[in-house]
């Protein structure tokens, strides 16, 4: 139905899809910070590099990286014309108000463009490696000393958790609902502006009140099973660091050391 | 059968939802015998979820007193009472809480503040019991709803309860998932020596129980063995159920001429009598 | 009106890693005005083929043709709609697509979608709940008030309200009571008897099956595995058995029956009146044969 592959995880065994999710996540936000020191042809480089072995690590097959890429595509050559035209430096080849071609602008460009396609790829592989599930349990556990300043982490953990379970329910259900809503004569995305808003209502209600049901059984379901939220309860979800994980932290901070080195001083 | 202590006791007990003329449990009083396999008729609307939730503490009564394993049903009692009667429901879809089967089992353990290492192994056992070991890693989105109601199962195992009741557990489930579910209590209650509460519109699985009890806009009109109570045939029918094939067949021979034993015959029996006719002749 | 389908293919999310097979290489004929029964077990395709009928699904390969219209991969989403009129399609918990404020207005929407006029598609929505056995009293309610059952004949007389030629039923009667069961299947009974409507059923009841279909398909896998006549289709239990379907009662029975010594003539018994009809001459004195 749709090939958009942001945001899709694809089930794995590699090295990087058994990582700790929240070593992963830290690191992939560490990573991306640490791309914006990157600042010469070796720095770009040794990030770029990186990247690729992470990519190759994952097994999974390129073209997943580049739908990836994809949607962001335009926003990329957006960015990338706006340097090409807008830095001044080095030679200036031409120029026209405030518009200039410069070879500072071009190998600005290029940075700003392997700069872009390195973050994307590797919030994708994120992504791709990391199950939803995984993902909200290693914020929840992220956000565990947030319970010092009484905030209800564990209910909030729980909330995610259902919500995610719930998503491919009612995606089914939305499907559902809108073919049987065609089948009576429903024309979604033609007619006026006004004529698409109200053909959403015959889907918005029904998909409303089957989320209440599914709430209200899902209440007595989960009371039935003696959940209350005014008692602390254990955790069978627990997430593990391995030796792995040590070993990609002390992996990104030799990184760090190579890109400040090889940086322009 | 030897009648054992009763382990569900309800003495007119009467429940009524806001803005609803007629109560929903209008007076009910009956018992269940400890170990036994009861099910629980009437027509949809007639109250049957509404006894079951009453009985969990997910509905408050509004008169009349029950106990459920020796226990007065409460609000001290209650949390005691839901790990002692375990309910499957009958959507498959809104009793999976977990985001995969192993997390779904282990969800009643966590409430029960079971210590992880402890709950690693009830978990695993649960899952063997009901045959789903295979799929503890499994999300819901990629389960049949036969297998999400064993794992549902497997919850309130896990938790050892002595009762189970199955809100028409099996309603929504095709005639294999259907079967597996039923084949699964079957050995679980024998294994676990567990009592069964069961609301079913299935007169294969009512006849194979030990008491029926029918009830209907509220009120309890019969309880009693399935011979005794198919035997009212067109009481039944008057009430929105259907009866039991053989009793079709009855009917049906008997208006062609055919005269057979008064009461119930279950279909071996049906079968014996068709051949004892037929060859005595 | 009489529905082909030509060596259909159908594969859910073509084209990415979660690619799956709803239909592969179906090739069958719902002829006009009859009534088709479609058993098999969950994810054997009945439902990617109903969606194939009335063209909310387009084949990836082959070809459906809908009375003079052919669908193919390449046909156009537009003008899809009169169709759908003429191919009413009645979902699996159809009461989930209730959304009015009131039971007319909601059975009303279909026609009114089509174009009929607002009197005229408040008329035939008033006929159609008749027909479903809804009464006037319950037209100005709100859909969401009433019972399961109820809703679920207020969705159903939705679509009949639309005058459909061909009534498309995917397991209509899961998780209704006895009764309600049975008034369903006797109000589309009735609809194909005395209105001449075809009905296409999706149903895990055998009985059903017995009680009303002219012509059954057997799915299994995406595919189309047998299809003939109900007693054609349970003439072989054990190839039944072997797809994990079932024989209807009356069936099951007579073969205990037979077990049993009682020589019960060929074919088979399918439905509890036959059984009885059957069996009746050998029970009766004087018919049944004394040496054994
Ligand atoms: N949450 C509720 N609020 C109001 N009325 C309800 C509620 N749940 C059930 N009822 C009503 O109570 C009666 C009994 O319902 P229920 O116990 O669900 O019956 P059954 O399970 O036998 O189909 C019905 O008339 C139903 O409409
Ligand atoms: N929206 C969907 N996306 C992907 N696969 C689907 C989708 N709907 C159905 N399928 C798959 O197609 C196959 C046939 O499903 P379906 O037609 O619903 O079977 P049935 O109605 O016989 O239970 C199943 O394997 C099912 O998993
Ligand atoms: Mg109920
Ligand atoms: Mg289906």
């Amino acid at each position: 139905m749709n090939k958009l592959m942001i945001g899709r995880y694809l089930p794995g065994d590699s090295l990087v899809h058994k990582m700790d999710p929240r070593g992963k996540i830290v690191l992939v936000f560490y990573f991306i910070w640490l791309v914006f020191f990157a600042d010469n042809v070796w720095s770009y480089l040794t990030v770029g590099l990186f990247t690729l072995l992470a990519v190759l690590l994952t097994r999974i097959k390129l073209i997943y990286f580049w739908r990836g890429i994809q949607p962001a595509i335009f926003l990329i050559l957006f960015t990338v014309l706006i340097q090409v035209f807008f830095t001044r430096g080095g030679q200036v080849y031409w120029a026209w108000g405030p518009f200039a071609l410069s070879s500072a602008g071009v190998v600005n460009a290029w940075f700003i463009f392997f700069r872009l396609v390195i973050i994307i790829a590797m919030s994708t592989l994120l992504t791709l490696t990391t199950s939803p599930l995984d993902i909200s349990g290693a914020l929840s556990s992220l956000m565990t000393p947030l319970k010092w300043v009484h905030v209800p982490v564990d209910i909030i953990a729980l909330m995610l958790s259902i919500a995610l379970r719930f998503v491919p329910t009612l995606m089914d259900e939305t499907v559902r609902i809108m073919n049987a809503q065609r089948a009576r004569g429903v024309d979604f995305g033609s007619g006026s502006l006004a004529q698409q808003i109200k053909a959403i209502v015959p889907i918005l209600i029904p998909l409303f009140v089957s989320a209440m049901h599914h709430a209200e059984d899902l209440d007595d379901a989960m009371t039935a099973r003696g959940y209350r939220t005014d008692a602390p309860r254990t955790a069978f979800r627990v997430i593990q660091w391995h030796q792995r994980d040590t070993l990609s932290v002390v992996a990104f901070a030799a990184l760090t050391a190579v890109v400040f080195l090889v940086r322009m001083p | 059968m030897t009648e054992e202590a009763p382990i569900i006791t309800m003495e007119n007990v009467t429940v009524r939802y806001a803005e609803q003329e007629q109560p929903a449990l209008d007076g009910i009083s009956l018992t269940i015998p400890a170990h036994s396999w009861t099910a629980l008729i009437g027509h949809n609307g007639s109250g049957k979820s509404t006894l079951i939730k009453a009985l969990d503490g997910l509905v408050t009564i509004d008169g009349g007193t029950m106990t459920v394993a020796g226990l007065t049903v409460n609000e001290e009692n209650i949390w005691q009472i839901r790990r002692r009667l375990g309910v499957v429901f009958q959507n498959p879809e809104n009793q999976f809480v977990g985001a995969t089967v192993a997390d779904d089992v282990a969800f009643g353990l966590e409430n029960a503040q079971v210590p992880r290492p402890a709950m690693v192994d009830r978990v695993a056992a649960a899952l063997e019991q009901v045959g789903m070991t295979a799929y503890a890693e499994r999300e819901p989105a990629h389960l049949s709803g036969g297998q999400k109601q064993r794992v549902a199962i497997a919850g309130i195992l896990a938790l050892a309860p002595d009762i189970i009741a199955l809100d028409e557990a099996t309603s929504m489930l095709d005639p294999e998932g259907r079967a597996s579910v039923l084949r699964t209590i079957r050995t679980l209650k024998a294994q676990e020596n567990l009592t069964i509460l069961s609301v079913t519109h299935d007169l294969e699985e009512a006849a194979a129980a030990d008491h029926v009890i029918v009830i209907d806009n509220g009120h309890l009109v019969a309880s009693g063995t399935p011979p005794e109570i198919f035997a009212q045939g067109a009481a039944l029918i008057d009430m929105g159920l259907s009866v039991p094939f053989t009793e079709q067949l009855k009917t049906d021979l008997e208006a062609g001429g055919i005269t057979l034993p008064a009461g119930y015959l279950n279909e071996e029996e049906m079968a014996a009598q068709l051949w004892k006719l037929y060859s005595t002749m | 009106m009489e529905i082909v389908l030509d060596h259909v293919s159908f594969t859910y999310q073509a084209g990415t890693p979660f690619a799956g097979d709803g239909l592969k290489d179906v090739s069958v004929t719902i002829p006009d005005g009859s009534y088709t029964a479609i058993i098999g077990q969950t994810g054997s395709g009945k439902s990617t083929l109903l969606q194939h009928l009335n063209a909310l699904l387009k084949p990836t390969q082959g070809t459906v043709r809908i009375g003079d219209r052919v669908i193919t991969p390449q046909t156009s989403n537009k003008n899809l709609k009169p169709l759908r009129a003429k191919v009413g399609l009645v979902f699996q918990f159809a009461e989930n697509q209730l959304f009015e404020e009131t039971v007319e207005k909601d059975v009303a929407f279909g026609p009114k979608n089509f174009g009929v006029p607002a009197a005229e598609a408040m008329e035939r929505a008033h006929h159609a709940l008749t027909l479903v056995g809804i009464g006037p009293e319950y037209y100005q309610h709100s859909p969401f008030d009433l019972s399961g059952g109820q809703m679920r004949r207020v969705a159903i007389a939705g679509v009949l309200a639309m005058t459909p030629e061909l009534l498309i039923l995917d397991e209509p009667t899961a998780g209704l009571d006895p009764k309600g069961r049975k008034e369903l299947m006797t109000l589309f009974e009735q609809l194909h008897q005395e209105q001449g409507i075809g009905i296409v059923l999706v149903t895990h009841q055998m009985e059903d099956v017995a009680n009303y279909a002219e012509h059954v398909l057997v799915m299994a896998g995406g595919q189309v595995i047998k299809q003939g006549s109900p007693a054609a289709i349970f003439a072989d239990p054990d190839w039944l058995h072997a797809h994990h379907l079932g024989l209807p009662q009356a069936a099951r029975f007579a073969r205990l029956v037979q077990a049993q010594g009682l020589p019960l003539p060929a074919p088979l018994p399918l439905t509890e009146k036959a059984l009885a009809h059957a069996l009746l001459p050998l029970l009766h004195p004087g018919k049944g044969q004394s040496d054994e």
